[in-house]
């Protein structure tokens, strides 16, 4: 079930209706069997994998908590680990494993004894199974002590605001909510409303808009070499941001109306001056997840350069693995990692860097330096295979001796299935997501809005609404992150 | 209150805006029918010219020559099917002008709209056409947009996997899928090519449930009820080159499934012209594949033999 889908529409009005109508004391049994519903309604049968991540991390947390030998503690903790990433392996990282073993084996001519997998990968099975083991891992610390309802502790697996594309919550912030005793007052719906319908416009205008050309480029990178590919990728970066902030905007949206407060997943990404800015404004709710569970207990920046190196550069290199199973996106992440420590290690080397890039022109140079990075960084992350992903940056300036020519650019164009008007309508909608973005680093809009005038909100809402309804393509393009 | 209001100003904004969403195709039909023409055909790529003809002249300007008392309308789009044609049909019924205002529509039924690789490909339901069609003018038109955007309504019905597992059958026994068909012909060392596309478009027999003949009876009827003036025509198909390389089975296979298309339209009351068998292969062009797609010259018959009817039948002018 999309969120852009009637069907999710239907739904969210009914599990909104009956919110309102049962008893807060109810409420998280409502919710509880509106998200398996929610779940189910894209693979019945992958039910068991989310009930039995569940009953494992329950199980675990409750025998934790009751046990005083550290060693039982780390006992436990490790089986919750095994079992969850046991999962997430068998799904999601089986045919890679099989594939390289494959690759590997028959290079030395020996017979490959492993048999592939035809497992669909479960939607989501990413978002929960970090969700479900940062409690495990807080339990374990004793930050936190075990939820001993199993009905409310199923719910913080599986709240279908968030389920299958995250924010990747932390129990202690999303736990003590789930109890639902605090009902939604009216800037909460108002406010909720305002992210749904910002998110709407992001993922079925000025998303879906651009999915087609990127797809013909990154399907057929020989054909469309070049300019081409420069103007996928650069629809590539637009996309998945409006595509996956777009998620987390009706993920907030839905969450709020109930009175639950999700985290910010983005904080204006491509306006980030530097990587390490940059990576505190994606997907925040995972590079904080990987901060506090990988790489603070690896050793963070303690313990000499060296250890600090490969710590950053196995934090990211995980990060791409848990995009997908397949080496690009290994190489997206080590690629961010070699611009972290790059950067990093110049502010470290370079006396005034720092000082330098604060005022206006080196601040702007920074900027455009990190943007170019992470759109070649963007290339592998899109691309069908690293091979793939290094003919199109070879290519990139092929045809650099045609771009000042307009049947050259018309050529490109209408390679990527863009007419005229298409390209005016993509540049008006990722110009009002600029606008709005611009007005987010002063403080959230959604909230700043109450305080505008009655009729400029009104006719955004409008302006909104009808641009939703009007300049969709009208095609079911599934959201990016539910593949990961 | 507010939100009321909201959601009454967007109906009626939505509404007002609706008509961006109407094809090109139905603009122009529309300006024909207010320019009250004559004539309508809904015409497609066997109206146009061939890549190598010397005349550029199409099936409704030629048409147009023959009859030029009367004002023809074309309406020619690359492709089209029964499907669309019943579209326009009841598109047509229910703009429904004063009866003295009714053009006559002019409906050609390509027998290779049957075939599963027209019938089945994605590509080929026209339903960005189909829906504004069978939708604009009715209570469902504003919702129209709204449905699209978050996928009531399907684009895509038939699946691509799907379509290319469909299968292909000649006369009554199944030869393949349409995938493996379509490799055959990407392979001209072990088969002939040009026998392949002929048994994709025409060996497969129709019959009375298919869906594409359901579609053109219906389209009879509609027009029928709606008072509308029609003439169907059935066009030339090139049998000589098709049976040199399918053998004789293609003449009787066309003929026996153009009586067919013509019996079920006859039955429903309406003119049918059946021009399967009308040229010789020195009419067709061959730059494209063995099929319905002629040169000018054989379009001018083509054009010759439908204002004969429409002389012969007095339709109303």
């Amino acid at each position: 079930m999309q969120f852009d889908s009637w069907q999710f529409i239907a739904f969210f009005i009914l599990v909104t209706a009956a919110f309102r109508l049962v008893s807060v004391r109810s409420r998280w049994l409502l919710f509880l069997m509106a998200s398996y519903v929610f779940y189910m309604a894209w693979k019945p049968e992958y039910v068991f994998l989310l009930l039995f991540s569940t009953s494992v991390d329950y199980v675990s947390a409750i025998r934790m908590n009751s046990s005083r030998s550290t060693a039982a503690r780390g006992g436990w903790l490790c089986f919750s680990l095994v079992a969850n990433l046991g999962v997430l392996f068998l799904y999601k990282y089986y045919g890679l494993f099989q594939s390289t073993w494959s690759t590997v084996t028959s290079s030395y001519g020996l017979a490959d004894m492993l048999p592939r997998s035809n497992l669909v990968l479960p939607v989501g099975i990413s978002f929960y199974t970090f969700q479900s083991l940062a409690y495990t891992i807080d339990v374990f610390r004793g930050d936190l002590p075990a939820e001993k309802h199993f009905g409310r502790f199923a719910l913080y697996v599986v709240f279908y605001p968030q389920l299958v594309a995250g924010p990747i919550e932390r129990a202690d912030r999303l736990l003590p909510q789930l109890n639902f005793e605090r009902s939604p007052n009216h800037d909460d719906i108002v406010v909720g409303f305002r992210h749904i319908l910002w998110g709407l416009f992001k993922k079925m205008v000025v998303s879906d808009r651009m999915a087609e050309a990127v797809d013909l480029a990154y399907s057929a990178p020989v054909e469309h070499a070049g300019l081409g590919s420069i103007v996928a990728t650069v629809f590539f970066a637009l996309q998945i941001y409006a595509d996956f902030s777009g998620y987390s905007d009706i993920a907030i949206g839905s969450a709020r109306i109930y009175g639950v407060r999700l985290m910010d997943n983005f904080r204006q990404p491509y306006f980030a001056l530097n990587p390490r800015d940059f990576w505190s404004r994606w997907h925040i709710s995972l590079s904080t997840w990987f901060r506090d569970y990988l790489y603070i207990p690896l050793g963070g920046n303690k313990g000499g350069p060296s250890r600090r190196i490969r710590n950053i550069i196995l934090v990211f290199g995980l990060s791409g693995l848990w995009h997908g199973a397949a080496w690009h996106y290994v190489i997206w992440g080590l690629l961010h990692a070699g611009y972290y420590l790059a950067f990093h290690e110049g502010e470290r080397l370079i006396p005034g860097m720092d000082r330098a890039l604060r005022n206006r022109r080196g601040a702007f140079g920074s900027w455009l330096a990190t943007l170019v990075l992470v759109l070649v960084a963007w290339i592998f992350f899109r691309a069908s295979s690293v091979p793939s992903a290094l003919f199109m940056i070879r290519n990139l300036f092929s045809d650099a001796a045609g771009w000042t020519d307009p049947q050259h650019l018309r050529h490109v164009f209408w390679g990527l299935n863009l007419s005229r008007m298409d390209v005016i309508i993509i540049a008006c909608c990722n110009a009002t997501e600029l606008l709005f973005e611009w007005q987010n680093e002063k403080g959230p809009v959604c909230e700043r809005l109450s305080s505008a005038p009655f009729p400029l909100r009104w006719a955004l809402y409008l302006a909104l609404a009808l641009a939703i309804l009007n300049l969709s393509p009208g095609e079911a393009i599934p959201f990016a992150y539910f593949q990961f | 209150m507010r939100l009321l209001l909201f959601i009454l100003l967007l109906v009626a904004l939505q509404t007002a805006l609706m008509d961006v969403h109407l094809p090109q195709d139905v603009q122009l039909l529309n300006t024909y029918l207010e320019e009250r023409r004559d004539l309508v055909i809904l015409g497609n790529s066997t109206s146009l010219p061939v890549p190598d003809d010397e005349d550029l002249t199409t099936l409704g300007e030629h048409l147009q020559t023959f009859l030029p008392g009367r004002r023809v309308g074309e309406l020619v789009r690359p492709g089209t099917n029964p499907l669309l044609a019943d579209a326009y049909a009841d598109y047509l019924a229910r703009i429904s002008p004063e009866s003295s205002g009714r053009p006559l529509i002019v409906i050609p039924v390509n027998l290779y709209a049957f075939s599963p690789y027209w019938d089945r490909m994605p590509s080929r339901q026209f339903l960005w056409l189909r829906y504004p069609l069978h939708f604009h003018g009715t209570w469902r038109w504003p919702f129209y947009a709204p449905a699209l955007a978050f996928e009531y309504l399907n684009m895509n019905p038939i699946s691509y996997a799907d379509a290319m597992a469909s299968p292909v059958r000649e006369a009554d026994s199944v030869v393949g899928t349409l995938s493996e068909i379509l490799n055959r012909q990407k392979d001209p060392a072990t088969t002939d090519p040009a026998r392949v596309q002929v048994a994709l478009y025409f060996m497969e027999r129709i019959t009375k449930e298919h869906r594409q003949l359901q579609a053109i009876v219906s389209t009879a009827r509609r027009l029928n009820t709606a008072g509308y003036p029609h003439l169907f025509y059935i066009p030339p198909v090139n049998v000589d080159s098709g049976a040199a390389h399918a053998g004789p089975i293609l003449r009787s296979r066309v003929r026996e499934n153009a009586a067919l298309v013509r019996a079920e339209l006859e039955r429903e009351g309406s003119r049918v012209l059946d021009l399967s068998s009308l040229l010789g292969a020195d009419s067709f062009s061959a730059k494209v594949a063995i099929g319905e797609h002629c040169y000018s010259a054989g379009r001018r018959i083509v054009a010759s033999r439908i204002a004969d009817a429409v002389e012969a039948d007095g339709f109303e002018k």
